[in-house]
């Protein structure tokens, strides 16, 4: 299975949430990092036929996914940032409907609802009521229902977002399981996620693809140096306005400052070894912090 | 898919709610309706309700069958014997004259038709039938087709000559003597069922009104649509939910509120002709055909507004706004009759459908190629017709949202 964008861009009146993406897709997890506003959501929603591209198309295996229509959608699995359901409904119910939703026939609706229930921890709270769920249940029931037809396709945008650090990590082993022998776009802004489980991440901004590879691609990627040095506290300040700061932890006595800079900032520096979530303040620092603030 | 989109409906708060609120209105209507029957005893009291009904019903059932020239004559006849003792003629002797009447309910009805036959058209002259011979009673049916020939010779109110001959055929070709037995049970059904229509109709309404946005509103958009069935299959459930909810409320609670009606009332008087109630209608037909004719309009009302209301609420994505609909196509012209006066247009706008019964009584005619006919007749097949080509339309719209 091959998914291509193909000049991809949409405009909401004068914005241009997505500008001429060329990108290909085929096995594997896709991280999309990027901070708010950078086209992420746009991008996943037209990938889910929900929006349609102003400009440019989207093809899978060579056909037009929005005439594909429902043969498109057939294989398509859809966790969204932030996924309404229906409150009066139990678990199981609002996942025999999204079943039936997905075409798939009734007995086999049943044992797949049953399997998934069981498959991301929710057997007790079947018959629980949607509205009665914590957010974390929610997310589950949501992985669940994206999950139900088996999708070749799965799209998830933001499904850690809200949870808790247990929750989060727990979320992550479960998509990383569930991704096998299939196409995986994960969009998130919190870099630790897409760093496990991604095999090709994508940095976007301001609508455009601003680079992509692996982690340690991208690491290597970097133009320029981290360092850590311990400051006096006074001395912070200068420093944020100078360097990006991707860390800051303060200490008895001062402060231990994690700077990227092509030239050592600071006498005392030391190298250190960069990771993803100085690769995300590196392209994105300007939004990331205040001016060349911190992460 | 549809029982879910059912199960979204019914399990809203606001919408039991709604269903609740209606039983009860169903309930009060019902009251209502059952007290417009009235019956006053051999010693002047009245009553209303279940037990007038059954004695009005046995008194009227001794005068069942067709009102003859005999008939019409027998009728003087015993009415005068009633009335001409000296107590029930003293004005002030108003117990005497309540003995006297009750005495003279089983042929209430045909007196009534005799002193609107020889009133003035506008009019009613209650005394009529004390100023006439039998003869002149027994000549009632011509005298109705009279009366109409010369009010619309008189230019009192214009019509064109096509309306005229229209009006006078179909007067000319109402089959008489009528029909008499009690019918009191059918004519308190139909004087009430309007109101219980328009209501039952903005309950339906306000039904379906989530039926489209509510996905919107409840975020539960992304998924809906990116499922294979959802820009497809789906609609078509959240339609046929739409037409369920509609055709099954109005059924039930129409069959309800009659057989509720009837069951306390009564059932006789089915085959009555509607003349009995409505002197002046054009139409032949009887109470129960009357009935019917009321209750498709109220249902093809209440499907164009409701088909209506599934549109604003597919497109705007708003059930607020949707809700309004209903009230706007079914409410807002007859409020807007009672302060200012509407164009003769407005007689063909969908409100009417809930007001037939208005219709049967005072018909609007309208000339279509060359055609004289009612406008209720013509409203009701054009409005099935809309509200059959607003589904597609809902279709197509819902098919191209967009989630944004």
């Amino acid at each position: 299975m091959e998914l291509k964008f193909d000049n991809l861009t949409k405009e909401f009146g004068n914005f241009t949430a997505v500008d001429h993406l060329n990108l290909t897709m085929t096995k594997g997890v896709y991280g999309l990092l990027g901070v708010n506003g950078a086209g992420k959501t746009t991008l996943m929603r037209m990938l889910c036929t929900l929006l349609k591209p102003t400009e440019g198309r989207i093809t899978c295996d060579g056909k037009d996914i929005f005439e594909m229509d429902g043969e498109y959608r057939k294989v398509l699995g859809y966790l969204p940032q932030d996924f309404g359901f229906y409150p009066e409904f139990t678990v199981k119910d609002y996942l025999l409907y999204i079943s039936t939703l997905k075409g798939i026939p009734p007995a086999a609706a049943r044992k797949r609802v049953k399997d998934m229930i069981l498959k991301v921890g929710l057997s007790k709270a079947a018959n629980k009521k949607m509205k009665k769920l914590s957010g974390g249940m929610k997310r589950r029931v949501g992985i669940a229902q994206a999950m139900l037809n088996n999708p070749k396709i799965l799209v998830l945008d933001e499904p850690t977002a809200g949870l808790d650090p247990n929750e989060r990590i727990r979320f992550r082993n479960l998509i990383s399981e569930l991704s096998e022998e299939r196409l995986v776009l994960l969009s998130t802004h919190i870099v630790s996620d897409i760093e496990y489980i991604a095999n090709e991440i994508w940095l976007m901004k301001d609508g455009k693809l601003m680079h992509k590879g692996r982690a340690e691609e991208l690491i290597h990627s970097m133009e320029e140096n981290v360092w850590e040095c311990f400051v006096e506290k006074d001395l912070v300040s200068s420093f944020v306005k100078r360097y990006k700061i991707s860390n800051m932890k303060s200490e008895m006595g001062g402060v231990t400052l994690r700077i990227i800079s092509r030239e050592k900032p600071f006498e005392n520096a030391v190298q250190a070894e960069p990771t993803l979530e100085d690769v995300f303040l590196y392209y994105f620092g300007e939004k990331a912090g205040d001016g060349n603030g911190a992460v | 898919m549809v029982r879910f989109e059912l199960k979204k409906v019914f399990s809203r708060f606001k919408n039991k709610m709604a269903v609740v609120i209606l039983c009860v209105l169903m309930i009060v209507v019902s009251l209502l309706t059952m007290n417009r029957v009235y019956y006053t005893d051999e010693n002047g009291n009245h009553t209303s309700g279940m037990q007038a009904a059954k004695s009005l019903r046995e008194e009227k059932n001794q005068w069942r069958g067709y009102v003859t020239d005999k008939v019409l004559k027998k009728v003087l006849k015993e009415r005068e014997e009633i009335y001409q003792t000296k107590e029930v003629l003293s004005e002030e002797n108003t117990k005497e004259q309540d003995k006297a009447y009750a005495k003279t309910q089983g042929i209430s009805s045909i007196v009534e038709m005799i002193n609107t036959a020889f009133s003035p058209w506008r009019d009613y002259d209650g005394f009529a039938i004390d100023r006439i011979s039998p003869e002149e009673a027994a000549r009632v049916y011509e005298r109705r087709i009279s009366n109409l020939k010369e009010w619309l010779d008189s230019g009192e109110e214009y019509f064109p000559e096509g309306q005229k001959e229209f009006l006078i055929r179909q007067y000319e070709t109402l089959e008489t003597p009528f029909y008499y037995e009690y019918y009191e049970g059918w004519s308190a059904l139909l004087q009430n069922i309007s109101t219980f229509l328009l209501m039952l109709a903005l309950i339906i309404g306000f039904l379906v009104s989530g039926i489209f946005s509510d996905e919107f509103v409840t975020k539960a958009d992304s998924i809906f649509f990116s499922t294979k069935a959802g820009r497809n299959r789906a609609i078509v459930s959240k339609i046929k939910a739409g037409f369920f909810i509609v055709t099954g409320f109005y059924v039930v609670f129409v069959m309800l509120y009659t057989f509720i009606v009837l069951f306390a009332l009564g059932m006789e008087g089915a085959g009555c002709p509607i003349q009995w109630d409505m002197w002046r209608s054009v139409y032949h037909v009887t109470f129960f055909e009357g009935y019917l004719f009321i209750v498709a309009g109220g249902y093809v009302g209440t499907l164009f507004a409701s088909a209506l209301a599934m549109i604003v609420s597919a497109a705007v994505h708003s059930t607020a706004a949707a809700v309004i609909m209903p009230f706007m196509v079914l409410c807002a012209f007859p409020f807007l009759s009672r302060i200012i006066t509407l164009p003769g247009m407005c007689s063909f706008f969908p409100d009417q459908l809930l007001d037939i019964y208005n219709s049967l009584k005072e018909s609007v005619l309208v000339e279509i190629g060359g055609k004289v006919m009612d406008t209720a007749g013509v409203i009701l097949p054009v409005y099935l017709f809309a509200s059959g080509v607003l589904f597609p339309v809902l279709y197509l719209i819902y098919k191209r949202a967009e989630v944004k």
